[in-house]
């Protein structure tokens, strides 16, 4: 009996961080009988995955996956999950900019709304992200008083400890009223 | 005929993807025929140091150098990367990094939305004289994945020796691996 739950609930995690990525979602839907993945899809309970833990997870700013216009660049603040087995999370990670000694730099990011939160599975060893916004024109011209960062800290929604990425832009050090980030909710996969 | 062989494809590559993520998987991918995976372009993949995964001894501190496939296919990586550090412009400051034979290299497949790793080494410049060793800061880390000729970069915000003498080699890199990467 115990190994019965066990296996189902190996595979329910397995076929439901399959549904993370659209790619993965299309192709399970037209696989022939030869990927068994197909049938145990169906039997998914998305509650036995547990919430993911900073422990969980490394976070990175996708330098090269650049987007953006007039005076605010976009990357993917990507999310992977180190550990060995799915895990779900909702909504918008904290994020701040700090110095090399972990203090923080300037205001925190701000909520950007261009999306609706919902849960989203990331699969042992895959990645998720958010749409992070860096107001590289209020760094330049606000007086906000720049200095380089050297790493974001994240906080995964929920949680209490942080994960730190590089990063070295030059961000403002004056506080109030100078949002230079924004960071929406997380989505599947690592494309913005 | 053509969708039979899309519908191929498309179940090998789900299979060799399966076979990365655990052993629940073994079985299915088992079954798949056997696919002609081509080699990463530096175009479907992104690079980054992992910094939850860091340790140090003896003055240096290692992190997985992780390479993550965000293309839409599976492809494969063999061998060492390029590495360097760079200022903001993308100028290298200081000696690439150098091979350190800790790992024997392998054919790496990392199915699509996955990564494999290899580890970055760096030394704590501050050990060096200051001003024999050049000291600087890096911005970025340039990064040729195996048998490109095109580089990604990533943050990387370190001290560095500017100095190129062969004293000052404070970088090393290992062979690519399978997976995401861990704390040495």
């Amino acid at each position: 009996m115990r190994t019965t739950i066990r296996r189902a609930a190996a595979a329910v995690a397995a076929a439901v961080a399959l549904g993370t990525g659209s790619f993965w979602a299309a192709s399970a839907a037209s696989a022939t009988p030869a990927a068994p993945a197909a049938r145990s899809a169906p039997a998914a309970r998305p509650t036995l995955i547990p919430v993911c833990t900073a422990g969980n997870l490394a976070v990175w700013v996708n330098y090269g996956a650049l987007s953006g216009a007039a005076g605010t660049w976009y990357y993917p603040l990507e999310f992977t999950n180190t550990s060995n087995h799915t895990c779900r999370t909702w909504g918008w990670p904290g994020v701040s900019a700090t110095n090399a000694n972990g203090h923080q730099l300037g205001d925190a990011a701000q909520r950007n709304h261009l999306y609706a939160p919902h849960w989203v599975n990331i699969g042992a060893g895959a990645t998720a992200h958010a749409l992070l916004a860096y107001g590289a024109v209020e760094v330049q011209t606000s007086g906000c008083k720049p200095v380089n960062a050297s790493l974001i800290k994240v906080y995964a929604p929920n949680q209490r400890t942080a994960d730190d990425g590089f990063f070295s832009f030059p961000v403002c050090t004056v506080g109030g009223g100078h949002v230079y980030l924004r960071v929406g909710v997380i989505q599947p996969g690592t494309n913005i | 005929m053509f969708k039979s062989i899309r519908r191929t494809i498309i179940a090998t590559v789900t299979a060799l993807t399966l076979g990365l993520g655990g052993a629940v998987w073994a079985t299915s991918a088992a079954s798949a025929a056997p696919a002609k995976v081509s080699a990463c372009s530096t175009a479907q993949l992104a690079v980054w140091v992992n910094l939850s995964e860091g340790s140090v001894a003896a003055g240096t501190t290692s992190w997985p150098l992780d390479f993550t496939n965000t293309s839409s296919h599976a492809c494969t990586l063999f061998g060492y990367p390029g590495v360097s550090a760079t200022n903001a412009n993308g100028g290298q400051l200081g000696r690439a990094a150098a091979r350190r034979p800790l790992l024997a290299a392998k054919t790496v497949t990392i199915g699509a939305g996955g990564t494999a790793h290899a580890y970055l080494f760096w030394l704590q410049v501050l050990n060096f004289t200051p001003s024999a060793c050049k000291l600087g800061t890096a911005s970025l880390l340039k990064v040729f994945p195996p048998n490109t000729r095109r580089a990604d970069y990533t943050f990387f915000s370190l001290q560095v020796c500017k100095s190129t003498k062969p004293l000052f080699q404070y970088l090393f890199v290992s062979t690519v691996q399978p997976g995401v990467g861990h704390m040495l």
